[in-house]
Order: structure tokens, then sequence, then C-alpha cells
């Protein structure tokens, strides 16, 4: 059975959007689906392939999307998921509703199963045995007001959707750059081993790496960083997702 | 911080001990040699320096000891070099730990200098290849890299020996002094993490690291340093924190540990060099590397070049190495015979035997050898001292990946066409074990100089002249597929693994010095004459042995003779060598094995000469001869093929020389195995296999032809 956070967040993102104009229209069109993430019809259609693969939904060619029992019941635990934590900041926490809905969107898919299990404990525990804590909570907000501190994010990426979003369309991994290309190290996939091994070598995030050439035979790739060369075979570099330089870094 | 070291009682006052520490390729061995005058290695090819090397040096009336550890990149326990380094470093101490970095990387090489400093061992970075810097018109304050990462710096020329007595100065200075240990500054959520670990890092006894560095290393997810702590009593609570630790890391930042700590090292490292970089030119030109890079690694040229260089190698080994090795071969011969004239053969004729035959004719079969593998290895020295190495794995990858093999492994393959002794040597210069043992298992299917004396007997005795060439060809052909089949299937069994990440350095291009080039050549040379060399010559004298005991005294063509047959003078000598072989044990093992070896199309006789195959190949023509009564196959070529040719069927011929390619790999193979895999255990896994296989391969195609009636 299909659990949460088999399947990465765009792919759950798609299941909770069909599940959703479902509901709402009675059936979901690839055309909606698209307006809806705002994303080319094309990459909707690689989407629903892949969650067709995965037994989530049945999808045919210039028909309807509809979910299989599988999908609908992943989908309503991703919905509900959401909603859980909407209902959390709101209620528990004060957070207004707008950045509740989007902090929502953006904790329900880097939370871990065991995590949202307690947090789902400690939600009904104060919720329906302890009341005074939340209003007591409620009004220790009141009293002090805007001086609540935050803790500073050094991060070079923002965990906030929209620039996520933005990254995620125009990240390219290593292997798909042609030789003559640049680009920034934005983040490393790929097993432990592997990583540490591209850590070791100087492969780490903003770093500039430019593709110097492709081996005659096809693999591995060359590529140049931090003064010196290195050679890896495209199913490592495959590991390495980069921000292709745009023309003002060129400049 | 300043970490605690006491002496043991074990270390003498005068008797230090300094380890070199380094990225491959930063002019460490070079460095080694220059201190120690050993005669070691230095290579242009990653990953050079397997073994761990040491020499001693006496200066100002202390004696140190040097050891020279593997290049490595990192302190993870991910690559052995890396776990051989960080082992030795934690159990042996050394006094001091010389760190060479080359000047013209400084960036890279800093990153494994704040690892060692975090360790907590007393390093002297050595700022090495200052003559290319100068080149490059690159200037760096030396006095501004030592503030930052708190320790001495001294500038060097490795090869040329500048900066060496500085640099033995600073060496003794720097024993027993206490050592700080710089802090990379592992901002906010990193920082705090590892602050919060140390005090419960700190809680355990026994642990050989630096509670900073243990901390990092938890945080990392390191193999060896979690073991350490697993095997600890009462560890749930750190690991609860190292998970809570790790995960909160994952979160508040995006990133795991891994990265996180991978960026604030190499933040650390290149600030340093930013700061200590006083001048360089503001274009970088494009360098000489690049350039003959364009054309060595051209999507077109690439490969042609480099079919050029292996062909100009092999020229130079074989056709080159043909010359000097008949000089060898006719001075061995000269040598025997005088040695024959004047040890007369009445005269403890056994001894004589075992020396001339035995001895002589075994150990002089591998020195004839000699100019080839000099030859040879000068050629391999030369490709990787100039870096032209590292660019053949990677023209050669994507092959050797398909097999599950890796771009290394290409050239001993390729050697393994001249001999198999070298080409095994050659698989050094492989990282990962399972792929070089892989590599070593496979090379004896690469049809050797040796089998090619026995095709060239047995092919033209069964095959008419049109057919010769494709048969000859079929068989290189069946080496070389079966060859990837075992290489596949010992991949995906005994060897199972991840594929080694292929994550290689393309060093710059250097001009090799023709010292390093010599030292190089003359290292693997002797090693191959006095570890093959030594059990070359225990295998030949067993064989001798079995080939000359019992000894037989009275022989039917004496009675022949007495019973008034008339038999050509020349023939009686001949027949009874014959008788002799018969009689002996081999003779004897041979008659024996007949059930085992008649699927194949076997009888006795070739059962006998394919035991004088064990030691070496070419030795199978020379048995067979004796066996057919003829003196050496070698000398009769015609009059035995005719011979062959009257007795078996072609079928047996090609069942011969396929149970020659791929079963019996020699004994110098085996040595060699032994030695380079480190136990006989694979050296008697190889043999058994091969010839397992050889045997199933030789049988099929016996059985099936004979069967279907083809070639009988």
């Amino acid at each position: 059975m299909a659990n949460i956070g088999t399947f990465s967040e765009s792919l759950e993102d798609y299941l909770e959007i069909i599940y959703q104009l479902i509901r709402e229209k009675t059936v979901a069109r690839v055309k909606d689906i698209a307006e809806h993430r705002s994303v080319a019809m094309s990459s909707v259609v690689t989407a629903l392939k892949r969650l067709e693969r995965e037994n989530l939904i049945v999808y045919h060619a210039r028909e309807f999307v509809q979910l299989t029992p599988e999908g609908e019941k992943l989908a309503v635990r991703i919905v509900s998921r959401h909603e859980f934590f909407k209902s959390f900041l709101v209620s528990l926490l004060n957070v207004s509703e707008d950045t509740a809905e989007k902090d929502a969107c953006s904790i329900e898919h880097h939370i871990s199963p065991e995590t949202l299990r307690k947090l789902v404990g400690f939600f009904e525990f104060i919720d329906t045995l302890h009341p005074n804590i939340k209003t007591g909570f409620l009004d220790y907000c009141n009293h002090i007001g805007n001086q609540l501190n935050d803790i500073s994010c050094h991060s070079p990426t923002c965990p906030y959707r929209e620039e996520r979003k933005k990254q995620l369309e125009t990240a390219r991994s290593l292997s798909h750059l042609k030789p003559g290309e640049r680009g920034h190290v934005w983040r490393l996939l790929g097993t432990p081993v592997i990583r540490q091994r591209l850590i070791d070598m100087g492969l780490l995030p903003n770093v500039e790496v430019t593709i110097e050439r492709v081996a005659p035979l096809g693999d591995p790739i060359e590529i140049k960083l931090r003064g010196y060369h290195l050679s890896l075979r495209k199913g490592e570099a495959d590991a390495i997702l980069l921000q292709p330089a745009t023309a003002s870094d060129a400049a | 911080m300043i970490p605690t070291r006491t002496m043991t009682a074990s270390q003498k006052p005068t008797e230090m001990l300094v380890a070199l520490a380094g990225n491959p390729n930063s002019g460490k061995t070079s460095l080694f040699n220059t201190l120690t005058g050993a005669h070691q290695h230095v290579g242009n090819y990653p990953g050079v320096t397997v073994e761990k090397v040491e020499g001693r040096v006496l200066h100002a009336g202390h004696s140190i000891r040097i050891v020279d550890l593997p290049g490595i990149y990192s302190l993870t326990s991910y690559s052995l070099e890396e776990t051989i380094a960080r082992t030795f470093l934690v159990t042996e101490k050394p006094d001091v730990v010389v760190n060479v970095v080359d000047a013209t990387n400084l960036e890279r090489n800093l990153y494994l200098t704040v690892q060692l400093l975090e360790m907590g061992v007393r390093v002297i970075v050595v700022l090495n290849m200052m003559d290319e810097l100068k080149e490059r018109g690159i200037v760096l304050d030396t006095d501004t890299i030592s503030r930052r990462i708190e320790c001495p710096v001294v500038e060097t020329i490795a090869s040329k020996g500048v900066g060496i007595d500085r640099l033995m100065e600073r060496i003794l200075e720097a024993r027993g002094n206490p050592w700080p240990i710089p802090t990379v500054n592992y901002l906010n959520e990193l920082g705090r993490e590892i602050e919060t670990l140390i005090p419960l890092v700190k809680a355990f006894d026994g642990i050989p690291f630096h509670a900073q560095f243990a901390a990092m290393k938890l945080l990392e997810n390191d193999e060896d340093v979690t073991r350490l702590f697993r095997n600890k009593p009462e560890t749930g609570e750190l690991f609860a924190r190292v998970d809570r630790s790790i995960r909160r890391l994952e979160i508040v930042t995006g990133y795991p540990p891994q990265v996180l700590i991978g960026d604030r090292r190499y933040g650390f490292a290149s600030g340093v060099t930013r700061e200590a970089t006083v001048s360089k030119p503001l274009i970088d030109r494009i360098s000489l590397t690049e350039k003959i890079d364009t054309v060595v690694t051209h999507r077109v040229l690439g490969i042609p070049f480099f079919l050029l260089t292996m062909y100009a190698v092999f020229f130079m080994t074989f056709n080159l190495g043909e010359i000097p090795m008949q000089w060898i071969e006719s001075a061995l011969a000269l040598f025997s015979d005088r040695i024959g004239m004047w040890w007369m053969p009445d005269r403890l004729p056994l001894l004589r035997s075992l020396f001339l035959d035995g001895i002589v004719g075994g150990v002089g079969g591998v020195i004839a050898f000699l100019p080839n593998i000099v030859l040879l290895f000068i050629g391999i020295a030369f490709l990787e001292d100039t870096g032209y190495m590292a660019r053949i794995a990677f023209i050669m990858d994507k092959v050797m990946m398909k097999i599950g093999l890796h771009g290394r492994s290409f050239i001993p393959l390729i050697i393994g066409f001249g001999c198999t002794v070298p080409a095994i040597m050659a698989t050094r210069t492989i990282r990962s074990e399972r792929t070089r043992l892989t590599t070593i298992m496979i090379l004896p299917l690469m049809s050797c100089g040796a089998r090619l004396t026995i095709y060239l007997l047995i092919i033209p005795a069964f095959f008419p002249a049109e057919l010769r060439a494709t048969v000859l060809w079929l068989l290189y052909l069946t080496g070389i597929l079966l060859a990837l089949l075992i290489a596949r299937i010992l991949r995906k069994t005994l060897f199972r693994g991840d594929a080694e990440p292929f994550v290689m350095e393309l060093p710059p291009y250097r001009l090799p010095s023709v010292r390093s080039v010599l030292i190089h050549m003359w290292e693997r040379s002797w090693m191959y004459l006095q570890k093959a060399g030594t059990i070359i010559l225990a295998v030949s004298i067993l064989l001798w042995g079995l080939l000359t005991f019992p000894v037989r005294t009275s022989f039917d063509v004496d009675q022949k003779i007495a019973a008034g047959e008339q038999i050509p003078e020349g023939d009686v000598e001949r027949m009874r060598s014959a008788e002799r072989l018969e009689y002996s044990l081999a003779g004897r093992i041979g008659m024996l094995m007949e059930p085992a070896i008649r699927p194949m199309g076997f009888d006795w006789r070739i059962g006998t000469a394919f035991i004088g195959a064990i030691a070496a190949k070419e030795l199978f023509v020379a048995q067979i001869g004796i066996v057919f009564s003829l003196g050496s196959g070698i000398e009769h070529g015609d009059a035995l093929r005719n011979l062959l040719r009257k007795e078996y069927a072609p079928l047996t011929g090609l069942s011969m020389a396929l149970f020659a390619l791929i079963a019996l790999p020699c004994s110098a193979t085996i040595a060699v195995t032994r030695r380079e895999s480190g136990s006989w255990k694979w050296a008697f896994f190889q043999w058994a296999g091969l010839t397992v296989i050889g045997w199933i391969v030789a049988t099929t195609v016996y059985q099936v032809g004979t069967l279907t009636g083809i070639m009988v």
C-alpha cells in the first residue's frame, strides 16, 4: 500500500489537485490541472504517466483523469494531512490563515510519519484535554505581541514555496548539460557514499561547474570546478542538480 | 582545545615517526623519495600508492621514520585509502604529519588539511610545486596561510629538492609541542548541533578521535566512527541526539549535515586561499593541459590517438623487446651448454638435471621475459607520470562499465595479450578491491604470448591454411567474450557491490623526469623478478621432480635392440626419454587422469604435456614433443604436426587449444595473483575456477562435435 512520503512532493501535489478537482467539478481534465499548477500541459502529462505507473490514477490521452481506489485513499490522506497542519497552525498557534495555508504546503512534504503522529497526538492532547493551555498560549502571544524571536535561517535556499518552485523548474541535472555550458550546484542527490565522494571533490552548493567535454563513447563526462578537472559517469552526474548559469552570470 | 599526548614507553626519545599525507598528485611520493632516497614509485595517476611505504632518515642525530600514506582527498571511511590513512593516524600516532599540498590547487588540497587539523594531529603543511605556481604567475603569501591555519608552512619543490632542509628543521622543532586546533566556524545551526554533541561524545572513554571530529563524523553518518560508538554500552541517548540533530539540520537548512560540513570546510579552505593569494593573472590562460586534452580526449580523435599510443607501447614492448630477449636466450643457452659440457652427465646426474632442466630451464624462461617487462613498464610509467593514463580510463570507461569494471581495468586487459604477469601487476591502479580482484581473475583469459606458441603448433596441424587465421581469431575472441561474461557474473555474485563511483581527477599533464620513470620501472621489474622468481623456482623444481621421478633405469628400446631390432641411432635417446616420461610421476598422473580428460578427447599423452604447461604455457609445446618421442616440439614442429594429425581428429585439436586458452593459468600468474591479492585463496580460486571452466568448455565442444559429427 502506498504511503505518504513514498512519492515526490510534486507528485503528491498532483494527486491532491486531482482529488480536489474531482470533488469540485466531478471530473479532472489535464487542462484544469495544468491551469491549477500553472505549468505546461506536457509536464502534467509526464506526471500523470508516472502516477498511472504507480497505479494511483487511470488516465487515457484526451480523457478525464480518474483516481484508483488506492490513489483516492492516498489523496485523502494527503489532503487531510494538509488540513491538519492548517488547523494546527491556525487554532493552536494562532497563525494567520494565509501563512498557515502556505506553511502547511511546505511542512506537509517534509515531515516524517513519526513526527506527524506525535504532532497529531499533541494536538488532540491540548485541544481536548487541556484547552486552558491553548487559551493561555493565545493570551501569552497577545501579551508579548511581535517580540517572538525567529530562528535565523542561513540556508542558501529558502524553504518558501514560490522560490522553490521556480528553482525546481530551472534545475537541471549535470548529465543533461552540453559541453561549454555552466551552472551552479544546487542539490546533491544519490546515496550517501556517492554524495560524500562528490562533496570531497568540492561539488557543493553554489560552486560553479563547467562542462568541458563528453568522452568519445558518450560517457563519462569531464567537468571543471575550483580550477581543476574532474571526470565522472553520467550516472553520478545525474545526482547533481544545477541551476544553469543565466545570461547575467556570464556578463 | 589542546590535545594532550603522552609518550609511550616504546618511543625512544631519538626515534621520531613522521607521516606524509596529501592529495593524489600533490608530489607526496616525490617528497618521500627526496627525503629518504628510497626507491619508491612516483606516479602522476591518482591513487598510485596503495601500500604503506616506509623509509628511514638520519638528520642532526635524530632517527626519523617516514611513512608515505596513500593519496587521499578526505578522511571518510568510504574508500580503502582513506581508511588506511585514518587508521594509521589514529593507531600509530605519528609525531608529525607532513601534509603535502599542491600549491597550484590550494583550495582543494586545504580541504584535507582542515580535516587533518580537526583530527588533532600535529601538521606541517608543505606547499609543493612552487615552481609550477610561479610559472602560472600566481603569488601566494605563505605567512597568511600559516597564520590562518595555525601551523607551520614550508615552501618546496620536491622534485628538485628545494626547501627540504627547512622542512627537516620544522619537523624537529614541531615534535612534542602542544598543537592548537584551528576552529573552522561552523556557523549557527551546524555549530550549535556540534556543540551539543561534544559533551555527550566526551562521556565515552577510548574514542581515539578528538571530540569535535568524532561529533562531526557522527553527524556525517561515518560508518567506522558510528560503529566505534555502537560497540559501547549506553549509547541510546547519544544516537537519539545525533538523529535529532541530523533531522533538525535537514529541516532548517534543507541540506543533510554531510553537505553542510563539507560546505564549511571548503568555505574555510577557499577563504584562506583568497586571503593568501597576493596576485594572480587577470585572465586564466588556457593551460597547456586543456590544449592537449582538446585533441587527446576529442570525440573523434580521442580513440584513434589512444589506439596509436597503445600500438606504440606494444611495438616497443614486443618488437623492441625481441632483440634483448634473444640475447638473453642465447646467453642462457650458452650458459647451459657450457655447464653441460663441464658438468659431465655421469657425475651426480640427478643434480645436474635438476640444475640444467629444472632451474636454468624454469627460471631462465622467466628471465627471458624480462626485457619485455622492463620495456612495458617504461611505457606504463611514462603514461602514468604524464597523466595520460587517467585519460585512457576516461576514454574507455564506458566499455568497462558495461561489464561492471572500471575504466582503469582496460590497460591491464590490453597488457594481458602480451603477458598475464605484468597485466596483473598493472591492476594496482584500480582502487576498488572488488573491481581489482575481478580484473585479476579474468586476466588469464586474454591470450598471452605463450599461448600463441600453442596455437601456432596446433592450428596448422589440424586446420587447412585458409581456415587458420579464422580459428586463431576465434580463439582470441572466445577468450575475450568469456572474460567479459565471467567479469559480469563475478560482479553480480562473489564481488557484488555498487559500482565504484567513477569520480576521478584528470590531473594536469606533467613531463616525467627520467629518474622517476626509471625508479618506477626498476621497482616493478625487481618485484617481478623477486616475487615471481622465487615461486617459479619452487614450481620449476617441483615439476622437474614430477617429470623425473621415479627414475627409469631399463628401457624397452634397449631390450628391442638387444633382441636384434633395427632402430636408427638418432631415435634411441628420444625413445628413451619418452619412456622415462611415461614412467615418471607426471606420466603416471597423466594416465591416472585419463578418465577425467577423456571427455575432452584427450589421452594420457596430452594430459602429461599439460602438466608441463602448469609451469608455463609454452612448456606444453616442448612436452608434447617429448611425449611423442620426437624431442622438444619446438625444434621439430612440422614432424610433430604430422604426428598429431595422424593421431587425433581436428576436434581434439580445437579442444586442446580451448583448454590451453582457458584452463591452467601458469605458475607465474598464480604467483603474482597470490602476491597482488594478498592471499593464496584467490590464487587457488583463479586456478581451480579457470581449470573447471576450461574443462567444461572443451568437453562441451568435443562432445557436441562428436555427436554432430563435425570435424571428427
